[in-house]
């Protein structure tokens, strides 16, 4: 068993390095880019949902907030795409510590009706502010990224293969980070909040503290995630907000397993690659999501990730499915 | 100057006084029994004093310091700890985490640290699983140390809750009936224990319904009967109280 | 501009309509601890249920009982299959289970009946009569009259019936019911579906009234959220006021103050107020 582990890793690695040479199809490798994409975001929102149990529906606004800040600061006021694409991030950060301030301090109903009320106010704004935002078409026309780094000059991402180790980059670095954070004295410290609040405070943790971070650093990714894609379809608008995102991000992590790094990960994956196979009306696709979603929820809560953790024997079943305690 | 003191308290529950007026204090280094029958207000002096539960009148200081309006946390860092009536741990982590996790808050160590794992923190860890093994040793809990706290027995998850209290080395431990559903040869042990650590330092303050234990460890004993004080003293002294007799009894 | 009395009148019907679908959220949250996600789509399937019945030319009484019944009997379903399995679990599980449903039956619909919208008019109701002084449909009238009917009898069924004592006892304190045999399962379902039926009927009379559509369950149930939060949660008489009050307040803000963002409006009311009083203006549960 100890020998396959370096192996399953080379071979991963070396499939991932060269991923662009293997596949053919410039189909498939934008989905993969896709998937990329919901990889980071759906690692972040299981952030809050799965360590911490709380249930925001939020995360599709900051997706946005970082999609429009980074096109605006680009198009509007020739702000470097690096810087762009690291003050979406913060300024999706800034407005989930805005937002979070008073909504992290409600019980965790009100919380979720906030958060789900927040995103929905976002859209208002984001279809009515049409100085800012041109309204209901969206702004078209996003520049793509060119990364002007101090040694190596300026690079342009102008094709699929330069996406593709762009999100790559990103998703390992979420991942690093996610699992660092998880697994340290501040992991720990979500899990307590999670499993039992009163006695956390009892032991001097400040939840509320906790709650915020979870909060913002999730929204900064989100943020990023938002200001990849724009400058990847050259474009955005007011469908970044769509509650269609919350059902993706609710399947991928629930079906693939909350609180597992590996199961969202599938779940993001399949999701992604799902939909595309299935060549349905969006509205019929929702529906058998729905179901999909329903299903899980009452067979299988743990997810996937959850089953391949039970499967394995793994000691870390604490990291399962959301099972807080009042 | 005592170590915890209340100012006539007083805790409301629409309309019901829960703690009325209740003047009580705790000096460093006694062992005081709170006593009374069942709804008397004594965990409810508990999660006032912690910070649980807001209060409604009264003043109550730590270390002369008014704490009255400070939040459960807050309290926490300052020195005091406590265990509860029914049990509290973290089932879904290991004994170990649940440990560490009663130190860690009080150690300190900047968030980006402890994600980077800075030399700084992880010496931090070295101190915190130390000081978990000196008193998983202390209660003989040391082969369990890597199971999860749900798959421990009730009395093994008691004495975990016990020992989770001293682990930041509190300057107030408030007991909320340790010897309550546990056999007769833990209670001599826990009594044992008690008893050691007062005497290394720990002040103590026990809410319990066992006569035996009260008499014995505590210094000092107070009753509360619906909300109120109504006897102060040694345990003999209170032993022979006839409002007490009456409130247990008659009541 | 229409006039004061007018702008009165439409924020009171709306307050109705708002109402009926609140209190089935608060009473369902009172008793399950559930927020249901899927309350606004089971007033959008009232409305529609209502447009097929006058379809088929059988009268408009028929149409709103037919509602009732129907949504009810979902309502039943939906607790017995897809809440009560999830309710000694996570907290999170059961809300989740009630936004599946919502995605499940808000796409349904669009698939089944497309998403155009569609308008049914009841000619009985459609006349206008004079109430001192004022022209008002029919419809509006009843309405209003519906929902006066509706929340007398609630009370009544609440404080003065076996069942609804049994519920209000629930929503308090649901160990202690256990222990004294009180049936909490039979109680929890009924509490769902009877949310459901008021839905329901929500929808059945803004049928005649308002375009039917697939999404149109969406925003009334995010405007009752925020009701529900500001009249405090399982808190029936907080939450018909609140929503009374943010009807007329809404039906005064649009036509003085902006037509665009109008719905935001209730959720910033919502939010100012939870900023101030998290347990909401009427507070926290005091049972039904």
């Amino acid at each position: 068993m100890t020998i396959l582990r370096p192996l399953v890793f080379i071979g991963a690695a070396v499939v991932l390095a060269g991923m662009p040479y293997f596949v053919t199809s410039a189909y498939v490798l934008h989905l993969i880019i896709l998937s990329g994409i919901y990889i980071v975001l759906a690692l972040s929102y299981d952030i809050l949902v799965g360590y911490l149990g709380m249930l925001s529906l939020a995360h599709p606004a900051f997706y946005g907030v970082g999609a429009y800040t980074s096109t605006l600061l680009v198009m509007r006021l020739d702000v470097p795409f690096i810087l762009a694409f690291a003050l979406a991030g913060l300024l999706a950060l800034i407005v989930a510590l805005v937002v979070g301030y008073p909504a992290l301090r409600l019980s965790y109903h009100s919380f979720a009706i906030v958060t789900l009320a927040f995103t929905l106010i976002m859209r208002v704004v984001w279809i009515n502010w049409e100085s800012l935002t041109k309204g209901p078409m969206g702004i078209p026309g996003v520049p793509r990224p060119s990364l002007g780094l101090p040694f190596f000059g300026n690079i342009p991402i102008d094709t699929a293969t330069g996406y593709y180790y762009f999100i790559l980059i990103l998703v390992i670095l979420t991942c690093l980070f996610i699992y660092l954070m998880i697994d340290s004295r501040v992991g720990r410290v979500f899990l307590s909040i999670r499993e039992n609040e009163v006695l956390a405070e009892t032991l001097g943790v400040n939840a509320f503290k906790y709650r915020m971070i979870a909060f913002a650093i999730g929204a900064f990714f989100a943020g990023i995630a938002g200001s990849f894609t724009a400058h990847y379809v050259t474009f955005v608008g007011p469908e970044f907000t769509d509650f269609y995102y919350i059902t993706m991000l609710l399947v991928m992590v629930i079906l693939g397993g909350s609180g597992t790094i590996h199961g969202v990960i599938l779940g993001a994956v399949a999701f992604t690659f799902v939909p595309e196979y299935l060549r349905i009306t969006p509205e019929f696709r929702d529906v058998i999501y729905g179901l999909i979603l329903l299903l899980t929820i009452v067979f299988m809560p743990e997810g996937m990730g959850g089953k391949i953790n039970h499967l394995l024997e793994r000691r870390r079943l604490k990291w399962n499915a959301p099972a807080g305690n009042r | 100057m005592p170590l915890l003191e209340t100012v006539d308290l007083t805790k409301n529950f629409f309309g019901l006084k829960a703690l009325d007026r209740v003047n009580f204090h705790v000096d460093r280094g006694e062992i005081v029994g709170l006593i009374g029958p069942n709804g008397s207000g004594k965990t409810t002096l508990f999660n006032c004093a912690t910070g649980v539960l807001p209060v409604s009148g009264g003043r109550i200081r730590f270390k002369g310091e008014d704490i009255t309006h400070q939040k459960t946390h807050e309290i926490a860092l300052k020195g005091v700890s406590r265990t509860f009536q029914i049990i509290r741990i973290f089932p879904k982590l290991t004994v170990t985490e649940n440990m560490l996790l009663a130190i860690q808050q009080h150690q300190g160590g900047r968030i980006l640290s402890s994600i980077l794992r800075t030399p700084y923190v992880r010496r931090l860890e070295r101190q915190a699983r130390q000081r978990a093994s000196e008193l998983l040793d202390f209660v003989a809990l040391t082969p369990l140390r890597d199971n999860l706290a749900a798959h421990l027995s009730y009395g093994q998850q008691k004495l975990l809750e016990f020992i989770m209290a001293f682990m930041a080395k509190p300057d107030l431990v408030l007991l909320d009936e340790p010897a309550a559903a546990v056999n007769p040869v833990m209670i001599r042990n826990m009594m044992d224990r008690i008893i050691q650590l007062n005497q290394e330092g720990y002040t103590f303050c026990i809410i319990e319904h066992n006569m035996d234990f009260v008499m014995e460890l505590c210094h000092r004993v107070v009753v509360l009967n619906y909300g109120e004080k109504i006897a102060e003293g040694k345990p003999q002294e209170i032993r022979n109280n006839r409002d007490v007799i009456e409130a247990y009894f008659g009541g | 501009m229409e006039t004061f009395a007018q702008l009165l009148v439409n924020g009171l019907s709306f307050g109705a309509i708002y109402a009926m679908v609140a209190v089935g959220l608060t009473i369902v949250f009172g008793i399950l601890e559930v927020v249901n996600f899927a309350q606004g789509e089971f007033y959008m399937l009232g409305a529609y249920i209502t447009y097929f019945v006058l379809l088929a030319q059988l009268p408009y009484p028929i149409s709103i009982i037919s509602a009732i019944a129907v949504m009810a009997l979902v309502g039943l379903v939906v607790e017995r299959c897809a809440i009560r399995p999830l309710l000694g679990k996570a907290w999170q599980l059961p809300i989740l289970s009630t936004l599946a449903i919502s995605i499940i039956i808000q796409n349904g619909a669009i698939v089944l009946w497309t998403p155009n919208p569609r308008t049914i008019t009841v000619e009985a109701a459609s006349k206008n009569i004079n109430v001192l002084g004022v022209v008002i449909t029919y419809q509006r009238l009843l309405v209003i009259l519906l929902a006066l009917a509706v929340f007398t009898s609630l009370h009544y069924f609440v404080q003065k019936t076996k069942t609804g004592k049994a519920m209000r006892a629930v929503s308090q304190n649901k160990a202690a019911c256990q222990v004294l045999g009180i049936d909490v399962q039979r109680i929890s379902t009924i509490a769902f579906a009877l949310g459901a039926g008021l839905s329901g009927l929500g929808g059945a009379i803004v049928a005649p009234i308002m375009a039917i559509h697939p999404v149109m369950g969406i925003l009334v149930v995010i405007k009752c959220f925020a009701v529900v939060i500001i009249g405090g949660f399982g808190n029936i008489h907080g939450t018909i006021y609140a929503s009374f009050v943010l009807a007329i307040v809404e039906s005064f803000a649009v036509a003085y103050v902006s037509l665009q963002y109008k719905d935001v409006f209730a959720f910033v009311v919502m939010i100012v107020i939870l900023l101030l009083r998290p347990h909401g203006i009427f507070g926290r549960k005091v049972g039904i």
